[in-house]
């Protein structure tokens, strides 16, 4: 069973085709990279996959349940989570805190009116847990406003972890990091448990390159090729239309920058 | 570590405010009817410091529930219902069902259309009020009303005595329960929509039903207060439905501190006793005063009085 299954989705902002009949298989334990040039509908696929926007037609599944129609929330309650490009955290909050808000929601006891922070034990040691693999345990009493761009990254990834995700979506993980923080990030995401489903969007090729087993690249909303990393890449269309000869040049290994 | 250092020092800033709420009982013994109106004042601005500080739900109608509170409070005793605690009790619930189900319908807003809407809604209510002088007495308002002696022990006295210990003791135990309520996860929940709803929706919470809880618990503290009032005036006037009574207790939240729960307490008496003090002083140029000190606080201490006080604490502790 697919951890996650998109089906011919198709999706039309007035005249202009953003996704158009676009397939996609995730299996369990997936590291699936998802390509393409600007505009070419990347985000607004993320979008309807984690429902902040609603197909015209097509289908999304999870672990053979159909999720098309149910609401952010619901998604996520049932293990389909997306992290944001734009970091998009509780800015005046600790890092502890943040991560917390994770875990309560994650394990329910974020309605309790009458029960105090510190009595949940069992919580707050899931959150040190999580800080520490991430290396951020240090800063857990820091608010995140404080923290430099890519130790914020790490705190999204926290809070992604904090839900449990079973197919997870990182949008652009590694933007606007800084070159020397993204070594930081590459073990994070190394550390992500194995049998968690990942799609990620990325421009940076050999973030691709070191993370992911799988590509799809997509191009003015159509999958133009889908499958292993080594092949896509090889492969003449996409080098034409997309990578251009300094991309796959990048994702070889050839240059780390162009 | 810093957490902990944090709430010590708000603590001890605490033990000062009910040290000195209590002082003022002994010293000023002929302020105690005016005194017991202030507290019911900082009990009311405690229900808005809840709304808008830790749910950052803005709003300009909140002396709606406060004066429902005391209407309600007024037609129960004129209906022979006079025991008090049982009145207050009521009050706040009434108020509190009430906003469960405007909350519903205008917490999809936030900011300056809610703030707009939440002042509609009451100039609405005020005006109802006044229509209806069969339920309020309109411009004459409700008088005649009185109740039983507190836990049928103590008896409403002209002084204030009575009056004043009473709204204290709700004003702890209001207080008390608030701050139960923001060390919650629920109050850090709260704190999560205020900085990022929509990243709350996804980590899967349920956005407008935990504002509206939380809307539904500040009104029903309004409306505790409300009751209070009518209870320690003995007498109900449109006054406390007004745009007016409203942006009182804004400017006493902000005064004091939108995000401390001490900004409350610190704010409501800071403002009524200098707008007492002021008046008496000169009843035409008061507003100046006050004008004056609203600015000098908004330029100087960020953060309000409540934040002014514990960076002084802090300093101190630290130098």
């Amino acid at each position: 069973m697919l951890a996650l299954e998109l089906r011919g989705l198709c999706k039309a902002f007035g005249g202009l085709q953003v996704a158009s009949d676009v397939h996609l298989g995730l299996v369990t334990g997936a590291r699936h990279a998802l390509i393409g040039p600007n505009g070419a509908g990347k985000s607004t696929l993320v979008g309807l996959v984690s429902g902040a926007i609603s197909p015209d037609s097509g289908q999304v599944l999870s672990f053979g349940r159909d999720l098309t129609h149910a609401s952010l929330q619901g998604r996520v309650k049932m293990g389909l989570v997306r992290s944001f490009q734009i970091t998009s955290l509780f800015p005046k909050l600790s890092v502890l805190e943040n991560v917390q808000l994770a875990v309560n929601e994650n394990t329910g006891v974020a309605n309790r009116l009458w029960q105090s922070m510190q009595s949940l034990r069992e919580q707050r040691e899931r959150c040190l847990e999580i800080l520490a693999e991430l290396e951020i345990y240090e800063q857990a009493d820091l608010p995140v406003e404080n923290l430099s761009y890519g130790k914020q990254r790490l705190v999204e990834i926290a809070i992604v972890l904090a839900l449990k995700p079973r197919v997870l979506l990182l949008d652009e993980p590694a933007a606007g990091i800084p070159s020397n923080e993204t070594k930081l990030l590459l073990s994070a995401l190394h550390k992500l448990p194995a049998e968690m489903a990942i799609l990620m969007i990325e421009h940076d090729m050999k973030l691709v390159r070191e993370f992911c087993a799988d590509v799809t690249v997509l191009v003015s909303g159509k999958v133009l090729a889908s499958g292993n990393a080594q092949e896509v890449m090889n492969s003449a269309t996409v080098r034409d239309v997309y990578l251009g000869r300094s991309g796959h040049d990048r994702f070889t290994g050839v240059k780390d920058h162009a | 570590m810093e957490q902990n250092k944090l709430t010590f020092w708000r603590d001890r800033v605490g033990v000062i405010w009910w040290f000195m709420a209590l002082a003022c009982y002994f010293f000023f013994p002929d302020y105690r009817a005016f005194g017991a109106s202030v507290l019911v004042m900082t009990l009311f601005a405690l229900s808005f410091g809840l709304a808008l500080g830790f749910a950052g739900i803005i709003s300009l109608g909140h002396a709606m529930y406060f004066g429902i509170g005391a209407y309600v409070a007024g037609r129960l005793a004129l209906a022979g219902w006079q025991e008090p605690i049982s009145v207050v009790l009521i009050s706040g619930s009434v108020t509190g069902v009430l906003a469960i189900g405007i909350g519903f319908v205008i917490l999809r807003l936030s900011g300056l259309p809610l703030l707009m809407v939440t002042m509609g809604l009451s100039v609405i209510v005020f005006e109802a009020a006044n229509k209806a002088t069969s339920i309020t007495g309109g411009d004459d308002g409700l008088s005649g009303i009185s109740f039983e002696p507190v836990l049928g022990i103590f008896k409403w006295s002209l002084d204030g005595n009575v009056q004043f210990l009473y709204t204290l003791v709700w004003l702890a135990v209001v207080f008390l329960i608030a701050r139960r309520l923001v060390a919650s996860p629920y109050g850090l929940s709260m704190a999560g929509i205020r900085e990022n709803p929509l990243r709350m929706k996804l980590l899967g919470a349920p956005v407008l039903r935990r504002l509206v809880i939380m809307y539904a618990l500040c009104a029903s503290l309004a409306g505790i207060a409300g009751a209070l009032l009518t209870q320690i005036t003995a007498f109900v006037g449109l006054q406390v439905l007004s745009l007016e009574t409203s942006v009182d207790v804004l400017v006493m939240v902000v005064l004091g501190g939108a995000f401390s729960l001490y900004g409350a307490l610190m704010g409501a008496p800071v403002y009524l006793i200098v707008k007492y003090v002021t008046q008496q002083w000169n009843p035409f140029y008061w507003m100046l005063v006050i004008g004056v000190l609203l600015m000098g606080v908004t330029f100087f201490l960020k953060g309000g009085i409540a934040a002014f006080l514990s960076r002084i604490f802090q300093n101190r502790h630290t130098g």
